[in-house]
């Protein structure tokens, strides 16, 4: 039974790993087209890759715009959860659940909108929307990971540190803060590649400039189909890949999903 | 150092009153433990005295001066949290300069201060090591170090040594003792374990339902507790429904028949009394060894050794519906007693001073 199980579980972990590792190989190939296996292996289409200025400047905006989304989303998070966990006032609940909100609407239905509202409100300068939107994604996953924290986190401490002469602000940024340090760096490193992932929400606000690197990739596929793609994607894959090993590291990754 | 008093304080937690109209006056320089079963009161009364909780009703006076609505952190308190509450971000060293550096010492004042501390509790090679690295016992002495380190006016004790094992925790109640000695500062003890409480106090306030039933010195206690509830939480096991007669003895009766002790109860004569007999205090003879005339006839029904001392389930020869425990101890027991092993005669003892009476109310 249990040799069923591990082999059930082989196998899908198979399906749903096997088109990355393609990608990868295919990405290494000299080919000037897309085969699987590659006959001769070269760095060449991941220097193809970062001359096309179109997946640099992608790069660059996402890191960018994800930085920015996120960090906001940490702070804007960090007040919004202690508040939650902290304040004892009417609506808690409510409130929580309002952060969490854009979890469940569809993120295509919140880029039309957010199209919509700032052209009514005259906004057009696309990379405030990107940031703006982007942070409103990413909140409910800096929020979430705080909250966490806190859920785990004894208020002995505080008590503690309030019997040793610390006031209310300084037992907050002496002893709560660095205790829930790492929820709120899980938090910042979700909301960033939450955010570097997007696309429902970004297609809609991105222009010339702006154009982030999966919006990148998708107009790039329109009209090629060459081993760059499958050489950016590949960076992708490991950059990702780095920042969960990181997250494992903070936090535990069973942790930082919350089960 | 400082008195400490506590005047009509009351705290409820929704419904339930977890502190009820309790007052309590503890003198500069006292140790002064705070004894009861769990839910008691007892650690929300430490908390109302540190200022981490609002008694409802009350005042909380130091020195004279109604500190009730004083923040905590304005408070000159050293407190040990029953989880200790080592800070894990920072180091030894540092979370005991902590209080120092928040009560405005410089960063060199503090150092040296915690270091001088450290030596204190004996840990001065760990000032760099974090609280994890350190064992159980060590980790107690940082948390007394941090707390007394600020030169607190009293110390707070909240269960401190309760997950510590046996051995460890009786040195450690002797070195906090020698240490608030020392230090001169008053120092409020909680516990539900009546062998520490005796230990360490210089007077014992025994509570329950958020009220205290006594205090009173240890040996006071141990020998005089004044209610049945107090009696009962010091270990006295056996308990019974009684009589006292004119000729100053108490009548205990069973189904079949009655047995009678010599007792000092003249003022309670002609009353319903519940007895209370600390099995400790009982003494065996064996048949015709020259007991007293009101020892009681008893067959053993169970002998259990606990090591230092015997203890023994006796049931009355005519009234076995009663069941009384005595403990005598292991060593020195007269030969004639025999292995007093199951289905043994004895005449077991109970001198008039040791019996303790509590009117029915």
């Amino acid at each position: 039974m249990k040799t069923l199980f591990l082999i059930l579980i082989a196998l899908i972990f198979t399906f749903l790993l096997a088109p990355l590792v393609i990608v990868v190989a295919v990405s290494f190939g000299a080919e000037p087209s897309v085969s699987f296996p590659p006959k001769a292996l070269s760095l060449h289409w991941y220097a193809q890759a970062f001359e096309l200025k179109l997946f640099r400047q992608g790069l660059l905006n996402s890191v960018v715009i994800g930085g920015l989304a996120a960090s906001a989303s940490a702070l804007l998070g960090l007040g919004a959860a202690t508040a939650i966990a902290r304040l004892k006032f009417r609506g808690r609940a409510a409130l929580e659940a309002v952060f969490l909100s854009p979890l469940i609407v569809p993120g295509v239905l919140f880029g039309i909108a957010l199209l919509a509202a700032s052209a009514q409100i005259g906004l057009h300068a696309s990379w405030v929307k990107l940031v703006l939107a982007h942070i409103v994604i990413t909140l409910p996953y800096a929020v979430r990971m705080i909250l966490t924290s806190y859920a785990r986190f004894d208020t002995t401490y505080e008590e503690a540190a309030a019997t040793l002469g610390a006031s209310a602000f300084q037992t907050f940024c002496y002893v709560t803060l660095p205790m829930i340090r790492p929820g709120l760096i899980a938090g910042a490193l979700f909301g960033f590649v939450i955010s570097f992932d997007n696309v429902p929400v970004s297609i809609f606000l991105v222009d010339a400039d702006t154009t982030t690197i999966p919006i990148a990739i998708m107009s790039y596929l329109e009209y090629n189909f060459d081993p760059s793609v499958a050489a950016i994607s590949s960076v992708l894959i490991v950059s990702m890949l780095g920042i969960a090993l990181a997250l494992e590291r903070i936090v535990g990754l069973r942790k930082t999903l919350g089960t | 150092m400082a008195d400490i008093e506590l005047r009509n304080i009351s705290k409820s937690y929704g419904s339930t009153r977890v502190i009820d109209c309790l007052n309590l006056s503890i003198r500069s320089g006292e140790f002064v433990t705070l004894l009861g079963p769990s839910g008691c009161g007892k650690s929300t009364t430490l908390k109302a005295i540190a200022g981490l909780v609002q008694p409802d009703i009350g005042t909380v006076l130091v020195d004279g001066k109604d500190v009730t609505s004083l923040p905590v952190n304005q408070r000159n308190i050293g407190m040990v949290f029953q989880s200790l509450a080592l800070f894990p971000h920072l180091t030894v060293g540092e979370n005991i300069m902590f209080g120092l550096l928040r009560r405005g010492a410089s960063k060199a004042e503090a150092k040296r201060r915690a270091a001088s501390a450290l030596d204190l509790v004996r840990l001065s090679d760990f000032f760099h090591r974090n609280p994890s690295q350190l064992s159980g016992g060590q980790q107690q002495r940082v948390a007394l170090a941090r707390a007394f380190v600020s030169k607190p006016a009293m110390m707070l004790l909240d269960e401190p040594l309760s997950a510590l094992d046996r051995k460890l925790r009786e040195d450690m109640q002797i070195e906090i003792r020698q240490l608030t000695r020392q230090l001169g500062v008053t120092a409020i003890f909680v516990t539900h374990d009546q062998h520490e409480a005796i230990v360490m106090s210089d007077r014992i306030a025994v509570m329950n339902l958020g009220r205290i039933e006594q205090i009173d010195r240890p040996e006071a206690i141990f020998e005089r507790p004044r209610t049945p509830f107090v009696a009962h939480f010091v270990g006295v096991s056996n308990f019974f429904e009684g009589y006292v007669t004119e000729s100053g003895f108490v009548e205990i009766k069973g189904g079949s028949g009655s047995i009678k002790l010599k007792a000092h109860g003249d003022n309670l004569c002609g009353t319903n009394v519940r007895v209370g007999l600390r099995p400790e205090t009982a003494i065996v003879y064996s048949e015709g060894d020259g007991a007293p005339g009101d020892a009681i006839l008893c067959g053993v029904t169970d002998a259990v050794y606990q090591g230092a001392q015997l203890s023994l389930d006796l049931v009355p020869v005519n009234t076995p519906d009663l069941c009384l425990r005595a403990k005598v101890p292991t060593a020195n027991r007269p030969q004639s007693l025999g292995r007093l092993a199951r289905g043994q005669k004895v005449l077991v003892h109970w001198p008039a001073e040791s019996i303790l009476l509590y009117p029915n109310s």
